[in-house]
C-alpha cells in the first residue's frame, strides 16, 4: 500500500498544479477581457467617424456608377426598383450624433453597435448651412453637381441638389437625384380640402399593377 | 357611373336628375363606344388596326374618328420637331410597355421619321414599312371628349368625366384637386374650371426600372425635369397631347398653334403656371 499511497499523493498533487493552473488561467482571461472590453469600444467610435467620412466622398463619386448605368439597361436596376419608396443608395444624408447610443445607420453603412460614450461629448461639426461642388466623371465627361447641406446638431437637417450638368443626360440624372433626395414637399391632404374631382397620372389597370406585383415579389430576396 | 376602360378608371357624374333607364341606356353607348375605339386604336388588343400596321406595311384607310387625333398629332409632331410622335410604340414596348406588360427593358432604338415610316393624307394611311404606333399622348383625352360627345347627343347639359385624371366638363363650374406627383393622397393644389378640360401628367404611376409612361424618343429616357404638368384647353385631345409636349418643348413654342392654360411642377418643387390658370397652391 506504500507504492499507491505515494502515487495517489503523487497524483493529488499534480491534479492541484492542473485545477491552480486552470484558475489562474481563466482569471488572466478575465482580466484581459475586461480591459479589452474598454479599449474595443475606444476603437470603434474611431472606426465609425472614418466611415463617415468614406460615406462623404463615396457618394460624390458614386454617381460614376449611376451614370455608366444610365445608358444600358442593367440588371443592376432591378435593385432599384425595390427602393422607391426610400432615397436611393447615394444619398448623401450624414446622421451622426455621438451623444447617442442608439446605432446611427445610413442605407449604405451598417453601423458598429457603440457602446455608450460619455454624455460631455463635444459636437463633432459646427451648425451652419454648407455648399460645394462635387465633380464625377459620367459617360460624358466630368460633370459638377452642386450640394447644400444645413447642419444643426450634428445632424443634416436639409440637402438640396442643384444640378449642373452640361450633358443634357447627365442634367436628367441629376434630375432623377433630385425627385429622391430633396426634402419631400408637403401638400395638403385630399380629404382636408373641398373639392370636386381630381386630377393626376392615370390610375393604372390591374393588369399593369398586377405586373408590378409579380416583379416586386420575383425580385424579392 | 364609374367602369374601368382603356387601361384606366372612369368616372362620369350628371349634374342632373335622370332615370335609372337613360342612365343604363348611357352606359350602355359609352361601353359599346369604347369598345370600337380600342379595336381601332389600342396597340393592347392583338386583332387592333393598330397591331396590324405593326405587322404589314400597305395602304389603310382610317376611320372617321382618326382625323381630329392625327391631324393633333402632325402638329404636336411639328412644334416639337419630333420629340412627340406617334411611332413611339416601338419605344415603349421595347422598354417594357409592351401589351403584355412584361415590364422587361430591351435595347431601345431611336423611332423612324414620320415620313419615313407613314403618309398620312386623310382618309389614306399608308405604312411604309411596319411600326408600332402608339396614341396615348392624346388617345385618352380625345376619347373623353367622344364620350362626352355621347352625354350631350342625350341632351344631357352638366356633367363632369373623369378618366384616369383627364376630365371633360360641362355645365358648372367645379373644384379640381391637383394631385400630388409623389402622394395620391394630398394635392399640391386646387384648379377652378368651367366648359373645358384639364388633363394631367406626372411618373409616378405607370412607372418601371428607371422609365415612366413617356420616353424622349432621341435621348432614349425618361425625362426626369418635371415631376407633373396639367393643361387647360377647350378639349380632350389637346389638353392630353399638350401635357405630353410640354415635357419636351416649352410653353411658348405650343403657343403659336393652340389656346391652353398649363402649370408645370418641376423636379425641385418650382412650379410655372400661365396667367389664366386659375389655382390656389399649397405648396
Amino acid at each position: 500500500m506504500d507504492q499507491s499511497s505515494a502515487q495517489t499523493q503523487q497524483k493529488y498533487t499534480k491534479r492541484t498544479w492542473i485545477i491552480l493552473l486552470v484558475v489562474v488561467i481563466l482569471l488572466g482571461g478575465l482580466l484581459a477581457f475586461a480591459i479589452s472590453k474598454d479599449f474595443i469600444a475606444n476603437e470603434i467610435r474611431e472606426g465609425d467617424t472614418e466611415e463617415s467620412k468614406e460615406l462623404v466622398s463615396n457618394t460624390i463619386s458614386a454617381d460614376d456608377s449611376e451614370e455608366s448605368e444610365g445608358f444600358g439597361l442593367n440588371e443592376s436596376w432591378e435593385d432599384e426598383s425595390e427602393e422607391s419608396e426610400q432615397p436611393p443608395k447615394v444619398a448623401p444624408v450624414i446622421q451622426k450624433n455621438p451623444s447617442s447610443s442608439t446605432p446611427t445607420s445610413t442605407p449604405v453603412v451598417p453601423s458598429a453597435p457603440v457602446a455608450t460614450p460619455p454624455t460631455t461629448q463635444k459636437s463633432a461639426y459646427k451648425d451652419g448651412t454648407f455648399s460645394a461642388t462635387g465633380t464625377y466623371v459620367a459617360p460624358g465627361g466630368k460633370e459638377p453637381i452642386d450640394i447644400t447641406l444645413v447642419l444643426k446638431n450634428d445632424v443634416v437637417t436639409s440637402v438640396t441638389v442643384g444640378v449642373k450638368a452640361k450633358n443634357s443626360t447627365s442634367r436628367n440624372w441629376q434630375n432623377y437625384f433630385v425627385q429622391a433626395v430633396n426634402p419631400a414637399v408637403a401638400g395638403m391632404k385630399l380629404d382636408a380640402i373641398r373639392v370636386d374631382t381630381v386630377s393626376g397620372s392615370s390610375l393604372t389597370q390591374i393588369g399593369f399593377m398586377d405586373a408590378l406585383a409579380k416583379i416586386k415579389s420575383q425580385a424579392k430576396m | 357611373m364609374e367602369f374601368q376602360a382603356i387601361g384606366t378608371h372612369w368616372k362620369i357624374e350628371i349634374h342632373e336628375k335622370i332615370s335609372d333607364s337613360l342612365e343604363s341606356d348611357i352606359l350602355k353607348s359609352i361601353q359599346e363606344r369604347i369598345a370600337i375605339y380600342e379595336k381601332t386604336y389600342s396597340r393592347f388588343l392583338p386583332d387592333s388596326l393598330i397591331t396590324e400596321m405593326s405587322k404589314r406595311a400597305g395602304e389603310y384607310v382610317l376611320p372617321d374618328d382618326a382625323k381630329l387625333l392625327f391631324d393633333a398629332y402632325e402638329k404636336a409632331y411639328r412644334l416639337t420637331n419630333g420629340f412627340v410622335t406617334p411611332l413611339i410604340g416601338s419605344v415603349l414596348s421595347d422598354a417594357g410597355y409592351d401589351a403584355n406588360y412584361s415590364l422587361e427593358p430591351k435595347k431601345l432604338n431611336s423611332p423612324l421619321a414620320w415620313d419615313e415610316a407613314m403618309d398620312y393624307q386623310f382618309p389614306k394611311l399608308m405604312i411604309k414599312r411596319p411600326v408600332l404606333i402608339d396614341l396615348g399622348a392624346a388617345g385618352k383625352g380625345y376619347l373623353v371628349d367622344i364620350v362626352a360627345d355621347i352625354l350631350r347627343r342625350k341632351e344631357i347639359k352638366s356633367f363632369t368625366i373623369n378618366a384616369g385624371g383627364d376630365i371633360v366638363n360641362e355645365g358648372k363650374t367645379i373644384r379640381v384637386a391637383l394631385e400630388h406627383p409623389n402622394d395620391a393622397t394630398s394635392a399640391i393644389g386646387v384648379v377652378t374650371i368651367g366648359n373645358e378640360s384639364i388633363c394631367g401628367s406626372a411618373g409616378n404611376r405607370r412607372a418601371w426600372k428607371q422609365f415612366h409612361h413617356i420616353i424622349d424618343p432621341k435621348k432614349l429616357e425618361s425625362p426626369r425635369h418635371i415631376l407633373a404638368v396639367w393643361v387647360i384647353a377647350s378639349s380632350g385631345r389637346i389638353a392630353d397631347i399638350l401635357t405630353t409636349c410640354l415635357y419636351f418643348v416649352k410653353p411658348e413654342i405650343l403657343q403659336k398653334d393652340f389656346v391652353f392654360d398649363y402649370l408645370i411642377l418641376f423636379a425641385d418643387f418650382t412650379v410655372e403656371k400661365s396667367q389664366g390658370f386659375k389655382s390656389e397652391l399649397f405648396i
